[in-house]
């Protein structure tokens, strides 16, 4: 690595006949440790989240223990505690989320890097990698507004009829449900698995494909068997980020899933999550002692949860770039282990629901129940394998055969790649057309306090509310952030650095819900009442990893004989840092703060525990203020017209910002790149 | 065939080839012979790789790029409509300039190709590995070994296992582009020596920068300038007595 030569050619223990001054190195000395200081903030939050969380929720762990992992009764009248119907509507409708988006993202990532030619695949990847910055509270109200109905009109229907029988699909289905909010999640962290993925799959050398390419392999046979070989670890890491982050999710999933504090086998059935819970119960729990504990307890387990989570994905991603040097005995144990259960695990399990459905449609509708769409699936499945064995034995069958496989697999990533781009686009589409047609004057004129059937109502106090909290965020997260990305970056080479920035990491992971709770607990109820303060320090808390990890890296891209230059001239550390390295990296950097900035400008579920909201236009730091994204959410979720298309021009508004910031930052750095 | 008259295996005619408007080959006549290695020699960016990657339509990859011309397999022109990419890559083979082991084990890299060209039968594989690590001379190093990650090799274990993955896909042509250039001498000793081994059986295009290299491995040399193939004729006549002055510069060193 270039940069390591640096360091060695700038503290090796010269002579003694040119020491200088005693201090010299004191300037140095200082300023390292000062960046030292901001860095080590990550770690701090970390455990002062953690011992908050876990602190404030002593009431509920004494009165239930142990058993609020285990029992399902959730009855704050009786003050029974369980938390298992939020535990596992959580894991369900995140792994459901995940089922759907993994292939549809590692798919739309395939078809951008190996399919598609440049004109289409730079646009498209830009798109994607804005959408991911799309707030989650306007995937939440689209859901609420257009995909849960349209589930409801066209898809839950033909869902019982073909596989009602399975418990998973038993009739009767609610407008809002599990499958709803697994598919919104899915939704939401498509681009983000696309764009993670593609990103992995950019690292595998281009000789390795050549190398296959060059040996008569097709092209998909070139991509199944070394690209994705190659990226596997990659690309595990990077599910199971996404993993953590639809298990935190909150906006997105509270307004679509029906908040059902039971356990309910049907996907088509309202279900509960953790961080909805949260976002639900939060304003009666909120001068209730014991109801409050509670919820501080579900944040305590969420955040241990997304905790384990994140620091394994971490970990896996570092041990993957390991392996990846060098073969490794315990992964190919683990291979192996793997390999048996891909072997003789998935058939049987899978084999057994489609005998169960078949069965049940056999004996529902009779022999023309074979019909039906998992018969479909099989017939073709057995086709294909049952074509492979036959092809083989012919040389020119076989060719063929890999042929049609490989337009097949195109055919299919294409078609992966275009419905996200048309999911994304019909959000996008339904947000511009109701967001303008409910959009006038008034909006930006007036505030929320107006009863629900008075259209001149407008968002005036969310837009200074929120330009306020954001203001107060980057008050507290961008000088942290700047100066522990430069100590990670400039004095973090050895064991040290990386402790820090895997905390970074894991503090980065840690779902804004949880951030939100924890600011409650140490901010707003030692002082006893909501405010703008503590909304703004919760949004800080968020952007200080993110601005870390950004900094960091745009410093290392700044060339070593840039460095090498000053400090052969004569200068200190120090003085190369501050009047070389920064301004040269200054555009990366700057990028890095708009994006942090654009994406707590979105953020709600921290704002709801914290700032609170108000109804009228307040500037005052200690008093509670609204956002934008807590009108939005609380107007969407309202029964009132009037409201509802508030909401939508609310979202208009907050897209056009957070796009617009999102936009500029990008297009700033690819010129930087251009230039180069 | 009645001996010593060479067969062409492969040729090239009047062969331009583009990089978007860039042209990098200019009017390219060559005859790759039966059986012989045929050496490329040139200075730095002058063609080589990129008429080598004509012959087995590696730069089909690369997208912008253009061929104008003919380029044929015992006769049949490898550029025509319809011709199958993974049939022709099966006949000729190629072998890169830095080793590019795939990341698994080295069973698994030897058998590759076999299986992807329909061979799935455990113990033909075996055979497989076995013949064409002996033939690229690797055998002996690594046979209690196969499943070991191939990338835990050495940098010229790893360009030998190269080879013998090329070799078990069992092509007739076999492409080489400065196979030993990121290599240590003894390593590229070994390769040489497997080199004339190989040419009973195969025929052989090798890229090198290396001139003895070139003088001790090939029957037939190729000499590239600026796109161009300045002159191609028998080894011991192009180092000793070549027709262009512009070779007899660049043997003698006096550029390039
Ligand atoms: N992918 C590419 N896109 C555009 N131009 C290319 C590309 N690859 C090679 N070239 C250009 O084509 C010319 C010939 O390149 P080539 O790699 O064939 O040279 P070479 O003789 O193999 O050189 P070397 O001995 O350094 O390997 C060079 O001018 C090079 O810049
Ligand atoms: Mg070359």
């Amino acid at each position: 690595m270039p940069q390591e030569n640096s360091t060695t050619e700038y503290i090796p223990g010269r002579p003694s006949s040119l020491q200088g001054k005693k201090n010299a190195g004191l300037g140095d000395k200082v300023f390292r440790n000062i960046t030292l200081l901001f860095s080590l903030v990550v770690v701090l939050l970390i455990v002062w989240i953690g011992v908050q969380l876990f602190k404030e929720s002593s009431i509920t762990r004494h009165l239930t223990g142990i058993s609020i992992l285990s029992s399902s009764v959730w009855d704050v009248q009786h003050q029974q505690y369980g938390a298992l119907p939020f535990i596992i509507g959580t894991l369900v409708t995140s792994a459901l989320a995940l089922l759907i988006a993994v292939p549809m993202g590692l798919g739309a990532a395939l078809f951008l890097t190996e399919i598609a030619p440049r004109w289409i695949s730079t646009p498209v990847s830009f798109i994607i990698e804005l959408i991911a910055a799309v707030p989650s509270v306007i995937f939440g109200l689209w859901g609420f507004q257009v995909v849960c109905p349209f589930l409801q009109d066209h898809v839950n229907p033909w869902l019982i009829a073909h596989f009602g029988s399975l418990p998973i699909f038993a009739p009767p289905a609610t407008l809002t449900n599990m499958l709803a909010a697994g598919l919104i999640l899915a939704i939401m962290i498509l681009p983000f698995i696309t764009s993670v993925s593609r990103e992995v799959i950019k690292t595998v050398p281009g000789s390795q494909r050549e190398a296959a390419l060059g040996m008569g392999a097709t092209k998909w046979e070139t991509v199944r068997d070394v690209v994705l070989k190659g990226a596997k670890s990659g690309i595990v890491g990077a599910v199971m980020l996404a993993l953590g982050r639809a298990i935190g999710e909150t906006m997105a999933v509270v307004m679509v899933i029906g908040n059902n504090p039971h356990i309910v086998k049907s996907l088509l059935q309202p279900g509960y999550t953790m961080p909805s819970l949260l976002a639900n119960e939060f304003n009666e729990a909120a001068n209730e002692p014991i109801q409050r504990s509670a919820l501080l307890e579900i944040a305590f387990i969420l955040f241990i949860i997304t905790l384990i989570i994140n620091a394994s994905a971490r970990l896996l991603i570092l041990w993957g770039n390991r392996q990846a040097t060098g073969g490794n005995s315990s992964s190919e144990k683990i291979a192996a282990k793997l390999e048996v259960v891909k072997k003789f695990g998935f058939p049987i399990v899978i084999g057994a629901v489609c005998l169960y459905q078949i069965v049940a449609d056999v004996s529902s509708k009779g022999i023309g129940g074979l019909l039906g769409p998992i018969e479909l699936v099989l017939v073709l499945f057995g086709l294909s394998r049952w074509m492979t064995k036959v092809c083989r034995k012919d040389n020119k069958l076989w060719n063929r055969w890999r042929a049609a496989n490989h337009n097949a697999m195109y055919v299919l990533f294409s078609g992966f790649a275009a419905i996200a781009c048309i999911l994304l686009f019909a959000l996008v589409y339904y947000v511009a057309i109701q967001g303008f047609r409910a959009l006038n004057p008034n909006f930006f004129l007036n505030d929320g306090s107006k009863p629900p059937d008075d259209p001149t109502g407008g968002m005036k106090n969310g837009i200074i509310g929120t330009l306020m909290l954001v203001g107060m965020g980057s008050a507290v997260g961008i000088p942290i952030g700047l100066m522990g990305g430069i100590f990670v970056a400039e004095f973090g080479k050895g064991k040290f650095g990386a402790y820090i920035r895997f905390a970074a990491d894991v503090l980065n992971g840690i779902p804004s819900v949880v951030i939100g709770m924890f600011a409650y607990a140490a901010f707003v109820l030692p002082i006893g009442h909501f405010s703008a303060a503590a909304g703004g320090a919760a949004l800080g808390i968020m952007m200080i990893p993110t601005i870390m990890r950004t900094t960091e890296e745009m410093l290392r891209m700044v060339p070593t004989n840039l460095r090498e230059a000053s400090l052969g001239l004569g200068a200190t550390r120090s003085r190369t840092i501050i009047s070389i390295v920064l301004p040269a990296a200054r555009t990366g950097i700057v990028t890095g703060i708009m994006l942090a900035v654009a994406r707590i400008a979105g953020e709600t579920a921290p704002l709801l525990f914290t700032a609170f909201g108000n109804q009228f236009v307040s500037t005052k730091v200690n008093e509670p203020v609204s956002s934008m994204t807590m009108m939005i959410y609380r107007f969407a979720t309202s029964a009132y017209p009037v409201w509802i298309d508030l909401a939508w021009a609310g979202a208009l508004v907050l897209l056009i910002m957070v796009l617009t910031i999102s936009i500029i930052a990008r297009l700033a750095t690819r010129n930087r790149y251009a230039l180069r | 065939m009645s001996e010593g008259v060479p067969v062409i295996r492969m040729a090239a005619n009047s062969l331009d080839f583009y990089y978007g408007s860039f042209k990098a080959l200019t009017g390219v006549n060559i005859s790759v012979p039966n059986r012989k290695v045929t050496a490329l020699i040139g200075p730095s960016g002058c063609g080589k790789s990129t008429f080598l990657r004509c012959l087995n339509r590696m730069n089909d990859e690369i997208v912008g790029t253009k061929v104008v011309g003919k380029v044929s397999l015992d006769g049949d022109d490898i550029y025509a409509r319809g011709v199958s990419l993974t049939d022709l890559r099966k006949r000729v083979g190629m072998v890169f300039q830095r080793p590019n082991p795939f990341p698994m084990s080295i069973f698994d890299n030897i058998t590759y190709g076999p299986r992807i060209h329909g061979e799935n039968k455990k113990d033909k594989l075996q055979e497989i590995a076995e013949t064409s690590l002996k033939k690229a001379a690797l055998w002996d190093e690594v046979k209690d070994s196969l499943k070991k990650s191939a990338q835990d090799l050495s940098g010229g274990q790893q360009q030998r296992l190269c080879i013998a993955r090329v070799l078990a896909v069992e092509p007739e042509v076999l492409l080489m582009d400065e196979p030993c250039s990121a290599l240590d001498p003894n390593s590229t000793f070994r390769i040489e020596e497997l080199m004339s081994e190989l040419k009973h059986k195969y025929t052989i295009v090798i890229v090198t920068h290396n001139m003895q290299q070139a003088a001790r491995v090939s029957e037939q040399t190729g000499f590239f300038l600026k796109g161009e193939l300045v002159e191609v004729g028998e080894t011991a006549k192009i180092f000793n007595q070549p027709d262009d002055q512009r070779t007899d510069d660049y043997i003698r060193g006096r550029f390039g």
